[in-house]
């Protein structure tokens, strides 16, 4: 059963909103950015941790927030959980001011900090009911709301265990079961994925995709780049407390890629090969790197069955054939200097 | 050796808190206030009065060392457990040896400075002929051996206990049995074989305690029997050394996380039964309670938690009986049986109130589950009532009890006042009143401070000594403060005190008491209101930066106004 079915598809268990004034979202709130700061900035007494911000995420938007130690990740997150107070500049949420609407706020977000504590004397059940009732959902529609969440995140059969015996995975998952009790339209998450083994993290990444096909929108902040790059469909590239890009993922990687490289493996004679290539005007270099043909395009939009084409029409056998594609770890470490505050 | 550079660090990182140096000041001033105090009001001789105030600032002195174990090192281990940091340092080449002397040094070098701030103050009676050099050397000895025992007692309990609270209520036990124990037994020996003891038992039974040690001090009691002093120094000597050894055997091999057996299992569900009820009741309990306020249900779990205060009346209970069989009548006569027992009771109430309120958000903070909570749409407002709600639940029926008790003894007192037409009982009815009135105002006001002191603190026993002392010490020294500065502004003006001050003096405690208790409840719940949210938030020891931007930016609260 997915989220979605529990929350809406199966008429028994609906969930009742807890934002008693605003129910459901009319059009107007809907066509709003899920997220919308502008010139947000965060003083500290002797740094700036965040200098006039200006970033949008859209609704259903899986956004990767990226940044060095200090960049401003967490002071961002933290401002739009409405435990900070910008210095100057404005957030809204769902088209909600962090600080003039706090509470409001509050209850269509759901917020995981890096580093958050667990009652370890308290069982699953009572824990995730606690925070249930936190939220003000009606005692009646807790334990169904509770078995849900519990049963997408994968810790049905742990609801009776005490928090403290289990694993740092499934306490993680604890958290994003909190996370989602009241069913918000935003989730804030910290660094979900730290301390994790890989299999949790595959784990974790898998129920943040099905998340958002239900419809949520999630800002996740994250060291691990090769994660993001699958996951998300917008990043924001955030350095000293400014952003420095904001946008797909493709678009970063296209507008950081500085040449067009095709890696050609050939099963003979390469030399030849290259000298082939080389006459072709759609390509302005060809050289032999690591037992493969390194073929520089001329542009960026020059077409690539160029190369196939001549090397069969040569009679070069081909091994392989791939364009490289930047990395977002590459991305982010050309456009970033590696300064933190 | 490994030894010295693990102490040397310590030391190095101790030496650079500012507590240490703030704290040793104060230690001074407080030594030089309670002598000034002993000077106003001892109008004697100077050499008796530098007598009375050796002897009396070395108990001060004496229950500062014997008890500073329970708010220096007996969390010190059990910390590094709880956050799991204490295994990183089993797997360099460090001992258990090396980690407990590296702890005793880094904690006790505070207590050390403590002491060594008084021992001016300590020495003017030497200056004044009062007491001898030999005297005044004893003395030194002893404390600094009681507070080394104390130290050792502390370390060697937190190794054993994970839980702050525990560990310093069992400091405090460990302590009393071995300072009182021998000469409790010697006590309790006497009065069920109704006679005096030999001073052979007196020896036997009391040489354990230091405090036997510090009876012997004195030139004339040392010079009676020179043994006595050094086998009560040696004694507790060796005790120190056996808590250390245990401690440092112990520290190795406790880090680990062994899983329970079977049995362990089992024995631990049970207890967690036997405090939470069953399955059921615990389910109807969380029902009802999450909808009132799920803050509330956090901390209402446990029953026995609501039946422990009870005991002080059940001991109560038992001095009455016990005082009803061996004086009969006689008892019932004695006013002090009535003052006493109002007074104890609503000490050891207030004591567990402070420290219940103490102990509730500091390590919430620390782990960040306080900020999991103010994430929800749960206001400060919520918080605060949940938390008062539950401490209402645990000690409202002691309170009222305790209410109705000193009723019930000031109605005895005044109906024996109007037979005999003593006027001293009426002062000591108006004095219960008085007590009465201040037990209510002083709870509320050691909720709220200890409120604010648990999620300002970085450990529990810090938040509750801070709590206890700034409600329950505090107005003494202002009262006591005032109290001096009318003897000395009326002596300066010729004025002599004659007597008959005591209503004066009663309704200036009185007035002091209130009044501050008031001012604080005020100020606390008023910085709670503003500040938990952000403090919640922000991680132990970077309030600095908090400070300044609340400076810079005024209310960081982002509470909702309605």
């Amino acid at each position: 059963m997915t989220l979605n079915e529990i929350f809406t598809m199966s008429p028994g268990t609906k969930h009742t909103p807890m934002i008693k004034a605003d129910p459901r979202p009319d059009k107007a709130v809907k066509d709003l950015p899920a997220v919308q700061t502008s010139l947000l900035t965060r003083q500290y007494s002797d740094m700036t941790a965040l200098n006039m911000l200006d970033l949008t995420v859209n609704r259903g938007d899986l956004f990767g927030f990226i940044g060095s130690n200090g960049a401003g990740k967490t002071t961002t997150l933290r401002i739009l959980a409405t435990f900070l107070k910008p210095s100057s500049g404005t957030a809204k949420v769902l088209g909600k001011d962090v600080v003039a609407e706090a509470d409001a706020v509050r209850h269509v977000i759901g917020y995981m900090p890096d580093f958050f504590g667990v009652y370890k004397d308290m069982e699953v059940t009572e824990y995730l009911d606690f925070f249930g009732a936190c939220y003000r959902i009606p005692s009646g529609q807790r334990e169904k709301t509770v078995g849900d969440v519990l049963e997408l995140v994968g810790l049905s059969e742990k609801k009776g265990a005490l928090i403290g015996t289990l694993s740092l995975g499934m306490q993680q998952r604890i958290g994003l079961a909190r996370v989602l009790i009241h069913d918000p339209e935003l989730l804030l998450l910290d660094e979900p994925a730290s301390g994790l083994d890989p299999r949790a993290r595959i784990e974790m990444m898998a129920i943040l995709q099905e998340l958002q096909r239900m419809g949520k929108t999630i800002i996740i902040s994250s060291h691990i780049l090769s994660e993001l790059q699958s996951l998300c469909n917008r990043v924001a590239i955030i350095e000293r407390g400014k952003l420095i890009y904001s946008g797909s993922v493709q678009g970063v990687k296209n507008q950081m890629e500085t040449s067009h490289i095709v890696w050609v493996k050939v099963g003979s004679d390469p030399d030849k090969a290259i000298g082939f290539l080389k006459t072709q005007s759609e390509v302005s270099e060809a050289e032999m790197v690591d037992g493969s043909i390194r073929v520089t395009m001329a542009s960026h939009d020059a077409d690539v069955s160029i190369i196939a084409e001549t090397l069969v029409r040569n009679g070069v056998p081909i091994h392989g054939l791939k364009e490289e594609e930047l990395g977002l770890e590459e991305v982010f470490m050309r456009m970033t200097k590696g300064e933190t505050q | 050796m490994s030894l010295f550079p693990i102490v040397a660090r310590e030391l190095r990182v101790a030496s650079r808190r500012r507590s240490l140096y703030t704290g040793r000041t104060v230690f001074a001033l407080a030594a030089i206030f309670i002598s000034g105090l002993i000077m106003s009001f001892n109008q004697a001789a100077p050499v008796t009065m530098g007598s009375s105030l050796f002897y009396t600032l070395s108990s001060f002195a004496f229950v500062y060392c014997a008890m500073e174990g329970i708010w220096i090192t007996s969390d010190c281990v059990g910390e590094e457990k709880r956050e799991g940091t204490l295994g990183l340092l089993f797997l360099t080449d460090l001992s258990g040896y090396d980690v407990v002397f590296g702890k005793l040094a880094a904690t006790s070098l505070r207590s050390i400075c403590g002491l060594l701030a008084i021992l001016p103050v300590l020495a003017i009676p030497l200056l004044l002929g009062s007491v001898t050099g030999k005297e005044f050397g004893r003395l030194i000895l002893l404390l600094i051996n009681t507070m080394l025992l104390s130290l050792s007692v502390g370390i060697c309990i937190s190794v054993y206990c994970t839980k702050a609270v525990k560990s310093a209520v069992s400091t405090f036990a460990m302590m009393i049995v071995l300072l009182g124990a021998g000469p409790i037994c010697l006590f309790l020996i006497g009065m069920v074989t109704k006679n005096s003891p030999s001073p052979i038992n007196v020896d036997t039974y009391s040489v354990h305690s230091a405090i036997y040690g510090m009876s012997m001090v004195a030139d004339r009691a040392y010079l009676a029997e020179p043994w006595s002093y050094w086998k009560s120094l040696i004694t507790n000597h060796v005790f120190m050394w056996i808590f250390i050894v245990t401690a440092s055997l112990a520290v190795s091999k406790c880090w680990q996380d062994r899983p329970f057996s079977g049995a362990q299992l089992k024995r631990k569900e049970k207890l967690l039964r036997a405090d939470r009820g069953s399955k059921r009741y615990e389910t109807r309990l969380r029902e009802r309670l999450l909808s009132r306020n799920p803050v509330m249900w956090l901390h209402c779990r446990s029953r026995l938690k609501k039946l422990y205060p009870w005991l002080i009346f059940a001991l109560g209970g038992v001095y009455w009986i016990w005082g009803s069989i061996r004086f009969g009548s006689i008892f019932y006569n004695e006013t002090a049986n009535f003052i006493g027992t109002a007074y104890f009771s609503s000490l050891i109430l207030k004591f567990w109130i402070g420290a219940e309120s103490s102990q509730r958000l500091t390590d919430d903070r620390r782990n960040g589950s306080l900020e999991l909570l103010f994430s929800t749409p749960l206001r400060v407002k919520d918080v605060l009532s949940g938390h008062w709600k539950a401490i209402l639940d645990q000690f409202i029926g002691p309170l009222i009890f305790l209410c109705v008790l000193t009723l019930f003894f000031a109605f005895l007192l005044l109906i024996e006042s109007r037979r005999l037409g003593g006027s001293q009982t009426t002062y000591v009815v108006i004095m219960l009143m008085a007590h009465l009135i201040l037990l209510i105002v002083d709870s509320f006001a050691l909720f709220w401070c200890g409120l604010w002191n648990s999620v300002r603190a970085r450990h529990v026993n810090r938040a509750i000594g801070g709590t206890l002392f700034h409600v329950l010490i505090v107005p003494w020294i202002l009262f006591l403060g005032f109290i001096i500065f009318i003897i000395l502004a009326a002596r300066g003006r010729g004025f002599a005190l004659i007597g008959g001050e005591e209503y004066f003096m009663l309704s200036t405690w009185f007035a002091i008491g209130l009044g501050y208790s008031l001012w604080l409840i005020t100020s606390c719940r008023s910085k709670l209101n503003n500040q938990l949210r952000l403090l919640a938030s922000t991680r132990p020891g970077l309030e600095k930066d908090y400070k300044e931007n609340t400076l810079n930016q005024g209310s960081e609260s982002l509470e909702p106004t309605k």
